[in-house]
């Protein structure tokens, strides 16, 4: 039996901005298991990034009850929440997001600069994780030497460097071509399938959508499991 | 620090105008700054580097310094038998009597000024040996000959070995250049004694230069002076006597600061400038920095690094920049005596790194608030811009 | 337009105000540097000062003139009245409080110094009084003195510790009035009849004759064993600037270093800014404003920041300074501090032209770039 990683229950969000009440998300109930691959689907504005985020706890729910790993997200201060990211979460955006003044390597090493790996390790653990998203051969490149489907692996390695227990994916393929989009989610599903990593997906692209184990639909701030 | 300096130092090349521009505009600030010490170190120093401890200026009582000095030859015998005073190798007193008075004579350039003539002896030379004869030789008694500073020459007419110079109410000439390692004897002509007070028809002493066995027997003789009041002398320690003329370089000093306070200030802000520029335009990265794990503290700490950083650069270059004008030479007045002190700026090492200590609370005041603002990004709305 | 301009300007409030503060900083330096250097070259030139000369030994103040000289002087055709007068240099109370102190003639003393301004009555207190002293009304005020009130000197240059009591107070002009004088008799005493002065000021019948009695005056004693030089009183004051060596070429340098500083202070904000609008400013090229107008906009922009910088800080450093008294803060050394209009006019020349030439290279380059790169963004 697969264990329980992430459980909403009743789980919403309203944004107040100028006494204007924007409910985003709506009465989400939601399970994720390890070794889940979950792709939530839905327009912009249906609240897809809000989930991840509170998810990554980067963001609060106002209201339901939310269990990720069994901590108690809401209770905990901010340092402790990035302690916490550190370990347990890979994050991938849309935009790559990645450190325009580093190569590829000295992205990938980011996260790891945050635990108490020696350089050594550090190496091995970037040299891994970017044969892992077949970039070895591009260490040493800048981000802007990369093409789009390359930055994003790149950011793909930096997510999966620390071996976080999931990994966050908003947008993925956003912004690539097709081909391009479909290097990244190759890379995706192999670490889905070879090294059962726990991945939430949430996208607008059906084909990215495609590629997931269990595809919801968000739609207006409700949650629809569409199919296995 | 968690977050590397590479990202610091890839950054401001990223920004390479913007940096450099900042670079050396902090850089001009320091220089002016270091200039400014330069100056007031070279000023100070030239009074306060001359003399010996264990040596007295004896002067009138009531007189400030030698210019304004005079008494009888024959206090000298007094003065020169007192118990305590070191003997030459001849077994004599180390004491002798000189006559000190001012001319007026041309600048290079033009204008006039006055410097100081002292008539004295080749012997008391022994006493000041920080002087040499760096070109021709030393004056003859019984002629009109005189030596002067290397500074003096290069600044004031005729004055250069061969040179004929009237002043006083005869002819004299240049025999020799000396040089007396910065102090304020660099600033003066020398003839003989006896030349001297026949010229002005002065047949008195202004001074007395003696050496004491040692630095108590000095202080005993200082008293000694003190305490007879029949001589009506005052027995100067020789390094007081010169520290306490440097008067001019206390407002220079209060310039200095006074300039630095304000550079410093307007480069707070310049740097400052900079730093903001440069926060706001990397919002995005500084929140996936944060997503990743990293904390508001390392996101502070980082970006006052890299200000410090701009800050430390521009130090170097301000020191740099300020270097050409050490030993450069300079003349101002010597209110007391109201003659022409020359002295060299002057760089010291010591300077520098207050140089590099200003630079560097430039790069902190000027980096504390925008790095504060960087700490401050919203993870969310960073992420989303 | 304008309206345009500023409010872009508002647009990164922060940066404005930063770039703006730090030339202002830059310029309040300049302003004060260079009235340092007016005050000091020119010192004031009162229709009675014009009419004074000043006698001194030819080789140096220093020396002393005998006591003897004042009649002679009296004598010379074309003087109208002369005093004497010897630079006391004592300490009041403590070194740092400096000012000047003169023991002066007294019978002619006010014929000379015509443009003292004091009550009749006061003058004659201390024309009668031995003892007694005249201070300047800056003086006074700086020490709060009232008449009556006992000033004890202590002397450094000379053996003597004067005791005296404050009967008259002097103005003259909008703030002179800084030096305290006493009889010279009483200091003459003192120094047991040592029958000698430092300088002597003369009273011209009328000002064109200065050159002419001057050279009489210097005859006179030509050959003596006190030669005298004798100048007006402005050539005097001088003189012992010119003592402070090259003062113009210091503050012209560090000047020319300042105002190039923020130069690169307000070209890296320039830069910034327009760096960060690349886009928009396809958008308005786009609209149909012309290269022409670009320029305009991003060089008024600039100059209306260097500007306002120039301004606070050369029309701040005149407030500041018209108000504070300067010699208080400076332990007598500066008496007189007023930033004159010219300097501020030129202060603000100089902003407008940093802020033209700071915008030059980014602004043109804006100005040039074709609509569809900056559409895209591309830099």
């Amino acid at each position: 039996m697969a264990e329980l990683l992430i459980e909403m229950e009743r789980l919403s969000k309203v944004f107040r901005r100028d006494s204007v009440e924007i409910p985003v998300l709506r009465d989400i109930n939601l399970k994720v298991f390890a070794g889940d691959f979950i792709s939530l689907m839905g327009p912009s504005g249906s609240g897809k990034t809000t989930l991840l985020n509170i998810v990554a706890g980067i963001d609060r729910p106002t209201g339901g009850e939310l269990q990720v790993l069994n901590t108690d997200l809401l209770s905990m201060t901010e340092d402790q929440l990035a302690t916490w990211r550190n370990h347990h979460i890979g994050f991938v955006f849309q935009h790559f997001n990645l450190i325009p003044v580093l190569t590829a390597s000295g992205n990938v090493e980011l996260p790891l600069l945050l635990t108490s790996l020696g350089r050594r390790e550090r190496r091995e653990h970037v040299g891994a994780a970017l044969k892992l998203v077949g970039l070895s051969g591009r260490a040493d490149h800048y981000p802007r030497q990369l093409s789009g489907g390359e930055e994003q692996r790149v950011a793909i390695a930096r997510a999966i460097v620390t071996d976080p227990t999931f990994v966050l994916a908003d947008e993925p393929t956003g912004d690539l071509d097709a081909e391009s989009a479909a290097e990244v989610m190759e890379v995706l599903a192999g670490l889905n399938q070879q090294f059962n990593k726990t991945i939430v997906l949430v996208t607008h692209d059906p084909r990215a959508a495609a590629y997931a184990k269990v595809r919801h639909h968000l739609d207006k701030g409700v949650l629809v499991e569409k199919s296995a | 620090m968690k977050i590397p300096l590479r990202y610091n130092a890839g950054s401001l090349w990223a920004r390479r105008t913007g940096t450099i521009m900042t670079v050396f505009g902090i850089g001009l600030t320091v220089s002016i700054f270091i200039t400014m010490m330069a100056l007031v170190n070279g000023l100070e120093s030239t009074f306060v580097e001359t003399g010996h401890d264990d040596q007295l200026v004896v002067i009138r009582q009531g007189s400030l310094n030698e210019v304004n000095s005079y008494f009888g030859r024959d206090l000298f015998q007094i003065i020169r038998l007192l118990p305590g005073i070191a003997k030459g190798p001849d077994q004599q007193p180390l004491a002798f009597g000189e006559i000190v008075v001012v001319i007026n004579h041309t600048r290079i350039g033009g204008e006039s000024s006055n410097i100081i003539v002292r008539g004295t002896s080749a012997q008391a030379l022994a006493l000041r040996p920080e002087a040499r004869i760096v070109e021709g030789r030393m004056f003859r008694t019984g002629l009109r000959e005189v030596v002067a500073s290397r500074s003096l020459s290069r600044r004031f007419e005729n004055l250069t070995t061969g040179a004929t110079v009237h002043f006083g109410r005869s002819d004299w000439n240049v025999v020799g250049l000396f040089e007396a390692g910065g102090t304020a004897y660099d600033s003066e002509v020398w003839a003989g004694y006896d030349e001297i007070a026949q010229d002005w028809d002065r047949p008195i002493y202004s001074s007395i230069l003696l050496r004491a066995e040692n630095v108590p027997a000095a202080e005993q003789i200082r008293q000694r002076v003190a305490d007879d009041r029949r001589i009506n002398l005052q027995a100067i320690p020789q390094k007081k006597y010169f520290a306490d003329q440097a008067a001019t370089a206390v407002g220079v000093k209060m310039l200095g600061n006074f300039i630095a306070l304000v550079m410093g200030i307007g480069a707070c802000f310049a740097a400052m400038n900079m730093m903001y520029g440069s926060v706001m335009s990397r919002s995005r990265e500084i929140a996936t920095l944060r997503a990743i794990g990293f904390r508001r503290r390392n996101i502070l700490a980082s970006f006052l690094v890299e200000s410090v950083i701009l800050g430390l650069l521009g130090g170097i270059a301000g020191c740099f920049l300020a270097l050409p004008m050490h030993g450069i030479s300079a003349g101002t007045a010597n209110f007391q005596t109201f003659s022409e002190v020359l002295f060299n700026f002057r760089l010291t090492p010591g300077i520098f790194l207050r140089g590099l200590v200003f630079a560097l609370a430039v790069g902190i005041v000027g980096g504390y608030l925008p790095a504060r603002r960087a700490a401050r990004v919203k993870l969310i709305e960073g992420l989303r811009e | 337009m304008f309206e345009f301009l500023f409010r872009n300007l508002m647009r990164n409030r922060r940066r404005a105000i930063l770039t703006v503060t730090s030339i202002a900083a830059s310029l309040f330096l300049v302003t004060t540097l260079l009235t340092v250097l007016t005050e000091l070259e020119s010192p004031p030139a009162t229709p009675e000062s014009a009419r004074r000369l000043v006698t001194r030994h030819r080789v140096s103040l220093a020396n002393m003139l005998p006591v003897a000289y004042r009649a002679k002087i009296a004598r010379v055709e074309g003087v109208e009245a002369v005093a004497g007068s010897m630079w006391f240099g004592g300490i009041y109370k403590d070194p740092k409080n400096f000012f000047p102190q003169f023991a002066s003639d007294t019978d002619q003393f006010f014929a000379v110094n015509a443009d003292m301004q004091l009550p009749e009555a006061q003058k004659q207190a201390y024309l009668a009084d031995r003892t007694g002293a005249l201070a300047g009304n800056n003086l006074a005020e700086r020490f709060g003195w009232k008449v009556g009130d006992k000033i004890n000197l202590k002397g450094s240059l000379f053996v003597f510790n004067p005791e005296l009591t404050l009967r008259a107070i002097y103005s003259v002009g909008p703030d002179d009035g800084s030096s305290l004088f006493f009889h010279w008799d009483y200091f003459n005493e003192g120094l047991n009849n040592a029958g000698f002065t430092g300088s002597y000021s003369i009273r011209l019948r009328s000002a064109d004759q200065a050159a002419a009695v001057a050279e009489r005056i210097d005859d006179l004693f030509r050959n003596s064993s006190a030669p005298t030089k004798t100048e007006t009183e402005k050539a005097f004051v001088l003189g012992f600037i010119s003592m402070l060596g090259n003062v113009r070429l210091l503050i012209s340098s560090i000047s020319s270093v300042v105002i190039f500083t923020i130069v690169l202070v307000a070209a890296n904000t320039m830069a910034m800014s327009i760096r960060e609008r690349v886009r928009e400013i396809g958008i308005l090229k786009a609209l149909g404003f012309r290269k022409a107008h670009i320029l305009f906009l991003l060089i008024g922009e600039s100059s209306m920041l260097a500007l306002s910088g120039a301004l606070i800080g050369s029309i701040g450093a005149k407030v500041i300074f018209a108000r504070e008294k300067m010699s208080s803060l400076t332990a007598g050394f500066v008496e007189r501090f007023h930033v004159a209009a010219g300097t501020v006019a030129w202060c603000a020349a100089v902003g407008l032209l940093v802020g033209v030439v700071a915008a030059g290279v980014p602004a043109w380059q804006a100005a040039r770039r074709k609509v569809v790169d900056a559409l895209r963004g591309v830099d």
